[in-house]
């Protein structure tokens, strides 16, 4: 679970998309392998997360994607590694 | 476990590949100096699949930060190979199945190094197992 650092929030905000665009991004069958965190007293849905390895292939192939989000992703990634407190 | 490493090696630009290979290399021969014992088929899946898939290698490979990991790092490869191999099933499984041998041999030691009726009286006090538990234990710290 440790390496399962970034959310759907951190891809939308990253990439400029639409709730909707990240949503079909995420439909993406090698991306199902993520963890969902346990739901809070509020309810909703738990927030998932992927890694950065099984991300990124995936992004790589869309067209919106430069290399200053990737930037971004892995700064992400490794401010969520270093973290004490993690989402797990 | 490494779930899409083939997707992952694919999508590495030349760079990256790089970068890759330097880990690679160094994390080779590190892992060849702290787990001798492991067969070479073993050592191969950590090498292809599982070393991408740790996060501090993938991190650095596709950024080229040298924050966490840098190829002529003997400390921080060693760490990560050490790591790889305490969260690797299939390394863990090498390592027992090598020590098994050891230990049956210490076994043996243990039991002849008794004089005669030394074994019955402390199976008697009920102390012989642990004893030789703690004899196999030290060999194998040892070895």
């Amino acid at each position: 679970m440790k390496d399962h650092t970034i959310c759907a929030r951190d891809i939308q905000h990253v990439c400029g998309l639409t709730g909707y665009a990240v949503r079909n991004l995420l439909n993406d069958p090698a991306l199902s392998n993520n963890y969902t965190q346990a739901r809070g007293p509020k309810g909703g849905n738990g927030r998932r997360y992927w890694s950065f390895r099984s991300l990124l292939p995936v992004l790589r192939q869309q067209t919106f994607f430069t290399h200053a989000m990737e930037r971004d992703l892995a700064q992400i990634d490794l401010r969520t590694r270093s973290k004490e407190h993690q989402h797990v | 476990m490494s779930n899409h490493p083939r997707i992952t090696l694919d999508s590495l630009h030349k760079g990256e590949q790089d970068r890759l290979n330097a880990i690679r290399a160094r994390a080779e021969v590190a892992l060849a100096k702290s787990h001798p014992q492991l067969k070479s088929i073993t050592v191969q899946h950590l090498l292809n699949d599982e070393l991408l898939s740790e996060p501090r290698v993938f991190h650095h490979v596709v950024s080229g930060s040298d924050l966490e990991i840098r190829a002529d790092d003997e400390q921080a490869i060693s760490a990560l190979v050490s790591d790889l191999v305490t969260g690797s099933e299939i390394a863990q499984r090498n390592i027992a199945f090598a020590s098994a041998e050891l230990r049956a041999k210490l076994e043996q030691d243990f039991y002849s190094s008794l004089k005669p009726g030394e074994a019955l009286l402390f199976e008697r006090a009920g102390e012989l197992q642990q004893r030789r538990d703690a004899f196999v234990e030290e060999g194998l710290s040892r070895a």
